[in-house]
């Protein structure tokens, strides 16, 4: 099916999905770990988004963002710069920044087809992969040229510029006790 | 086939352990994993790889040498990879050498077992490792490859490439993408 006819399935459906080259595929069960760091990440994002003082939001997971006519993603996290989104928006059309949180299931999609498929949109900057089991980030930032620029991050800050975010490695990983408050 | 041990160990203890022992293994923080038996497709596109590098590296007429899957690369003290082809440039190795000690180009082929290891692990070991600049990872379902090239700092340049040449420098190659790849299958297949 199109991503039109996915939206139109999928309203109202139980679980979570995504499409890949027209096909539905259901989303997994996610373990405590993985919903943990994706909350943190949600939070960290919002927090640099206020201390930046830009005007974007972050979305949490819930919302599709087309790749094409045949492909559709739901990332764990995304940040969107500009006019807010009306209330009722299913998909973010132009993302700035998208966040897989890896799991088992999903690491040969969200290495491959993801990556190819969230920079092909030209609003994507950068695209965040978090190993939650060794506490590490790969972070492709879209590049001056043809290359992604990739790095892999385990401590210190993740920059995002643009919008000129800093996310700190801590927020995802450190002790909760030490981490800033909401 | 005797069970795989259980207990974490050493690199040194692992290649002790992986003599003269069928199959593949690799060892991943110090715990052994079994490589499954390969689609025909996958060992094709393996055999695709070294001929490839093999005919780059005749061309650049540079003293290098592709090496077949088998060999192992050491990645710390617990970690120990078998890439699907690699390249290693200086003097020849002794002919009962069982490690690569400095490959510079690594290549694995993604197969529905080893992709995740392929894309995720492997990318964070590979890199740790000075002596490698490139590490191609061969997805001979879409036919492309991820082309991860060491950059300046802590940087790694990543290019997702469907055609033309893949320019390894160093040691200095130009791998058509096209020549990775056997022969397509039947139209059936041609729905990427």
């Amino acid at each position: 099916m199109t991503v039109d006819e996915f939206l139109v399935w999928a309203e109202g459906r139980q679980g979570r999905w995504e499409l890949e080259d027209g096909q539905a595929m259901a989303m997994s069960p996610e373990r405590v770990l993985h919903a943990r760091i994706k909350y943190y990440m949600q939070s960290a994002l919002a927090r640099a988004i206020r201390m930046a003082m830009v005007s974007c939001q972050m979305l949490p997971d819930g919302m599709t963002v087309r790749i094409n006519a045949e492909m559709a993603f739901e990332p764990d996290a995304l940040v969107h710069c500009g006019a807010a989104l009306p209330d009722d928006a299913v998909e973010v059309r132009t993302p700035v920044i998208v966040v897989e949180v890896l799991s088992e299931s999903t690491a040969r999609r969200d290495h491959g087809t993801k990556l190819k498929g969230y920079f092909s949109l030209p609003s994507v900057q950068h695209y965040l992969i978090i190993d939650a089991d060794k506490k590490m980030i790969i972070h492709h930032k879209r590049g001056p040229g043809a290359p992604i620029e990739t790095m892999i991050i385990s401590a210190g800050v993740i920059q995002l510029d643009p919008p000129g975010l800093a996310v700190p490695v801590d927020d995802l990983f450190g002790d909760p006790a030490d981490r800033p408050r909401e | 086939m005797p069970a795989i041990p259980q207990q974490r160990m050493t690199v040194d203890e692992f290649l002790v352990w992986g003599e003269d022992r069928p199959g593949r293994h690799e060892l991943q923080d110090g715990r052994i994993i079994s490589m499954s038996p390969e689609r025909l497709r996958y060992l094709e596109a393996k055999n695709e790889a070294l001929r490839a590098l093999e005919r780059a590296i005749k061309t650049a007429r540079l003293p290098c040498r592709a090496v077949p899957d088998g060999a192992t690369v050491r990645i710390n003290n617990q970690t120990a990879f078998e890439p699907d082809a690699m390249v290693y440039c200086g003097p020849r190795l002794p002919a009962r050498s069982i490690e690569i000690p400095r490959p510079v180009i690594v290549v694995e082929v993604l197969s529905d077992s080893t992709a995740r290891r392929d894309a995720h692990e492997k990318l964070l070991g590979y890199f740790t490792v000075a002596s490698i600049h490139h590490y191609l990872i061969v997805d001979a379902d879409k036919r492309c490859v991820v082309h991860h090239r060491r950059g300046a700092g802590d940087l790694i340049e990543t290019r997702i490439v469907h055609t033309g040449l893949i320019n390894l420098a160093p040691p200095g190659l130009n791998l058509p993408v096209e020549a990775m790849f056997a022969e397509p299958d039947g139209a059936d297949e041609a729905s990427d």
